[in-house]
């Protein structure tokens, strides 16, 4: 599937000479002929951008891989990593740790990607787990957003860990796979721990936060929720709606007085949708 | 004006370092692999070290819209060390990283027979994988370390138009220039070893055909900004913008794109520090007020 997308965007002697390259990796293969070829990705000029058709092409085959992250390089590296699968678990689980191990950071971004596809994935969740203490924002990212990897194969609180590391390095939560299934109420109560740390030293905090900070809330966090509904802050407004979408138990005063007022279509729209689905039921 | 330093140790700088560096326009940085002040007692570490060069520094630099390259060797001191058969199993992993443009520092310090052996095998491979080489030479007894790497590049048959021999002095130059096709590099220190004025001086006197210039910037007493200061003198003792640019920015870039990894097309521009970080068509992050350039 990645060759043919591969085909369309690089050179024809270019993917000729990749998959002469495979084919005697095939043929003889040894874990640092595999970890050479994986590295010299880069030599293939992978800055093109791939369509959002082929993008779904491949939706169409791997439904929940959010291909919008990856880029042309990361697929030809999935497509590297898809030929070494006639090896046994040993040798393939050794040969993907190896290539992490000494990966720079763009081959550990295309590695964690490929996680969620690779064979034995089972057997490489300590990858993933070293990957959440990075400091570089595209290595968590690229565990992250639109990775289903965490969500199959992290515990509650290794799940847990990703998502505030995530929210320190400013990455989009609400980009992370399966966030809304998985919040739970330990995450919750960090999360307004750390909206009560921002509010007192009267600083903002990420607005997508909401989507783990509104569930299991109640009390002071709840109300606090519904306060923010009404911010001056369109993203604000936006993403407390969007939490509230999820939730079984909403005040609908809250909700209709923001509707009356609301500007922000997206918004108003979703605060609808909290309304008609309560009135359906 | 644009710089390019070619030999820099940026894991032992600060990030006002590199906030200084770019005010000054250093746009792009080679790090050779060296040692750290003291000999690490595991290969692990130096893989480790590895690592940061290849990864960690490059975002740190990254952050300061620095282009950031590394070369990756055994370096010469502790090629007498116990770890040394270990790390250099390890090169030939890393070499073929896009960061990576070439071998280096590698050399004689004290000049043992073991120094010269790994010296060989580390020309041998940058021969065999047609990279760029960084000799270091040594600081105490310079001309005779100096004469010897020469005869060893000679033996070996590599390609001298990707070898520089560096950290040369008065005395040292010539040899290099009239015996070798070797480019010949300068490190620039604040206070010991070759200065600012003196490297002005070699220049008017042999041209900046073949001459890189660099300020190593190490752990010890050292300035990152002595590429720019440097200029600064030469613009004063009026050589021409042209020479100044070939020194300072063409000089090593000419080195380095043997390499295949680097043009000037690529380093031209400062890298966008961008902190929503477009990935394709998607921000991997919030859109709250980041600094965008
Ligand atoms: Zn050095």
């Amino acid at each position: 599937m990645f060759d043919a997308i591969i085909e369309k965007y690089i050179p024809a002697e270019k993917y000729l000479s990749l998959q002469k390259q495979l084919q005697q990796l095939e043929n003889s293969y040894t874990t640092n002929k595999f970890i050479e070829i994986f590295s010299k990705v880069y030599m293939f000029n992978c800055d093109i951008k791939i369509t959002g058709e082929d993008r779904e092409k491949l939706k169409n085959v791997m439904a929940n891989i959010e291909f919008d992250y990856w880029s042309l390089e990361d697929m030809i590296r999935a497509a590297i990593v898809k030929r070494i699968q006639f090896l046994p678990e040993k040798d393939y689980v050794e040969a993907i740790e190896k290539s992490y191990r000494i990966a720079d950071t763009k081959e550990q971004c295309s590695l964690l990607k490929i996680l969620a596809i690779s064979q034995y994935r089972e057997k490489l969740a300590h990858i993933a787990h070293s990957c959440v203490r990075t400091n570089i924002p595209d290595v968590l990212a690229a565990l992250c957003c639109g990775n289903p990897y965490p969500y199959d194969y992290f515990s509650t609180q290794e799940f847990n860990n990703m998502v505030l590391k995530a929210v320190f390095m400013n990455i989009s939560i609400a980009k992370i796979y399966g966030l809304v299934q998985k919040t739970n109420e330990a995450l919750s109560r960090m999360a307004n721990q750390y909206i009560d740390e921002r509010e007192a030293a009267n600083r903002d905090f990420p607005c997508d936060l909401w989507l783990i900070a509104c569930p299991f809330s109640h009390g002071k966090d709840r109300e606090r929720v519904y306060r923010y509904l009404h911010h001056k802050s369109v993203l604000h407004r936006y993403w407390v709606a969007c939490s509230l979408l999820h939730e079984e138990d909403v005040q609908d005063s809250f909700v209709e007085k923001q509707i009356e007022i609301e500007d922000h279509i997206p918004t108003k729209e979703i605060l609808q949708q909290i309304i008609d689905r309560r009135r359906n039921k | 004006m644009k710089f390019f330093d070619p030999h820099i140790h940026m894991t032992a700088r600060t990030t006002d370092d590199y906030q200084r560096m770019v005010e000054m326009g250093i746009r792009a940085v080679c790090e050779p692999a060296f040692w750290l002040g003291q000999p690490r007692t595991h290969a692990g570490t130096y893989e480790d070290y590895l690592k940061t060069i290849i990864g960690w520094e490059r975002f740190r630099a990254s952050q300061f819209g620095i282009h950031h390259f590394c070369t990756i060797a055994l370096n010469p001191r502790e090629a007498n060390s116990h770890i040394a058969p270990e790390v250099m199993e390890l090169l030939p992993l890393y070499i073929h990283k896009e960061s990576v443009l070439g071998i280096g520092e590698i050399g004689l310090d004290d000049m043992t027979s073991v120094e010269e052996k790994y010296f060989l095998a580390q020309l041998q491979l940058a021969k065999e994988h047609n990279l760029p080489v960084i000799i270091h030479t040594p600081h105490r007894n310079k001309k005779e370390g100096t004469q010897r790497s020469i005869d060893i590049v000679k033996e070996v048959g590599i390609n001298q138009k990707q070898v520089v021999i560096d950290h040369n002095m008065e005395e040292t130059l010539p040899l290099v220039l009239e015996q070798t096709d070797c480019w010949a590099g300068h490190t620039i220190y604040p206070q010991t070893k070759m200065s600012k004025d003196r490297m002005v001086k070699l220049v008017q006197q042999y041209g900046v055909e073949r001459i890189l210039v660099n300020s190593s910037a190490d752990w010890g007493m050292s300035d990152p900004l002595n590429i720019p200061k440097t200029a600064g003198l030469m613009k004063e003792a009026n050589f021409s913008d042209a020479d100044i640019e070939k020194l300072f920015w063409k000089n090593p870039i000419a080195f380095y794109a043997s390499s295949g990894k680097i043009s000037e097309e690529m380093i031209a521009e400062p890298i966008k520090i961008d902190q929503t970080q477009f990935w394709e068509d998607n921000s991997i992050l919030r859109g709250q007020s980041p600094v965008v350039e």
